[in-house]
């Protein structure tokens, strides 16, 4: 774990000209910078290659970085965009319901009922327009407050309040509905 | 007297964000109105979800390794920024200079161009091709790829660079 006074340090170090340093940084925020692509892409692939690219824009810019906000924020909101520009160049990969649902071999009672109800969750996610389905998500990431999804996504902080309200309240809508079309086809 | 339990209020609940006294009310509500504990399960179902879906992916183990590789890329800007943008004035100098003789009527004369064939043969008259031409539309052609190159000056010089730096600013 690195201190924000040490992390100081190593970004010194690396305009300094010390290449290896970065190497550091990558390793610690690797992990979030690829989940917060994947968020947006939903294909490993191209994910992967957004993030790496976005670690190596926010090297070559790294003198622009004022320390106002803290390094993830600003590399956060580097990789978001990147993915979205990535988006944007690539035709979308159409990704069914199933592939990102656990594989039900094997589960209890409970657990198939809980599977279940996960699954039509994930139904109600895709009913969501884009924007609201992605900060709810961004939000939902352990490490980000409503202030960082705004700042990564260069929004206004009350914009995403919103969307993450609207969001969750489609999704219980939305829920109620798929719910009542299962209990129908019963 | 029961209290109108929105969605929220059910999502605040589920976020440990009620009081003990509000905790207490609600529960007994909850007790009466199963289909308010049935709404209260879906809530819970959607709150599960996003936890679930919401853990940190593992990029592949040389992620490091290929973004260390990737600083060594070479800046593939062929143009310095103070070159196009010299570049960039030149042109419109040049293209305003253009369409300023154009416009007083400069190029207005039509030119032929004659061809003859270099070698001399006494026995075979050669026919002489005499090909008419417009220089207003010749220069008309090169004022128009002159703005091609000048859009292409001002997108490398001027617009990529300020958006780059608007996705990257601290």
């Amino acid at each position: 774990m690195i201190t924000q006074e040490e992390e100081n340090k190593l970004l010194d170090r690396i305009l300094a000209g010390d290449r290896q340093a970065y190497a550091l940084l990558v390793d610690k925020y690797k992990s979030f910078a690829f989940t917060i692509a994947l968020k947006v892409l939903d294909n490993r692939g191209e994910a992967e290659e957004a993030a790496q690219d976005a670690f190596i824009k926010a090297f070559q810019y790294l003198k622009n970085f004022n320390r106002q906000a803290r390094f993830s924020t600003w590399l956060y909101r580097i990789t978001f965009n990147t993915a979205i520009s990535y988006k944007r160049k690539h035709k979308p990969v159409f990704q069914s319901a199933e592939k990102t649902i656990i594989p039900q071999a094997g589960l209890a009672e409970h657990e198939l009922e809980q599977h279940d109800k996960l699954q039509f969750v994930h139904k109600a996610m895709q009913a969501l327009n884009e924007a609201d389905r992605l900060a709810l998500q961004l939000f939902y990431l352990n490490e980000l407050s409503l202030d960082e999804v705004a700042a990564v996504t260069a929004q206004n902080a009350n914009t995403v309040k919103v969307r993450v309200h609207r969001a969750r309240q489609r999704l219980a809508e939305e829920l109620k509905r798929i719910l009542k079309e299962e209990a129908l086809t019963l | 007297m029961k209290l109108p339990i929105t969605d929220e209020y059910l999502l605040r609940y589920l976020n440990s964000e009620l009081d003990a006294n509000e905790v207490a009310a609600l529960k007994a509500q909850l007790a009466e109105m199963p289909a308010l504990t049935q709404r209260l399960d879906e809530l819970r179902s959607i709150q599960t979800y996003l936890k679930q879906t919401s853990i940190l992916e593992k990029p592949s183990s040389n992620f490091t390794t290929v973004v260390m590789q990737g600083l060594d890329r070479v800046k593939t800007q062929s143009i310095s920024a103070k070159r196009g943008l010299i570049l960039l004035i030149g042109s419109m100098v040049a293209s305003g200079i253009v369409l300023g003789l154009l416009t007083l009527g400069a190029f207005d004369t039509s030119t032929s161009l004659l061809i003859e064939s270099p070698v001399q043969n006494q026995l075979l008259e050669l026919p002489k091709i005499n090909i008419p031409f417009n220089t207003k539309v010749l220069i008309n052609g090169i004022i128009f790829l002159n703005l091609g190159l000048l859009f292409v000056l001002l997108d490398r010089t001027i617009l990529k660079p300020l958006f780059q730096n608007r996705a990257t600013a601290g």
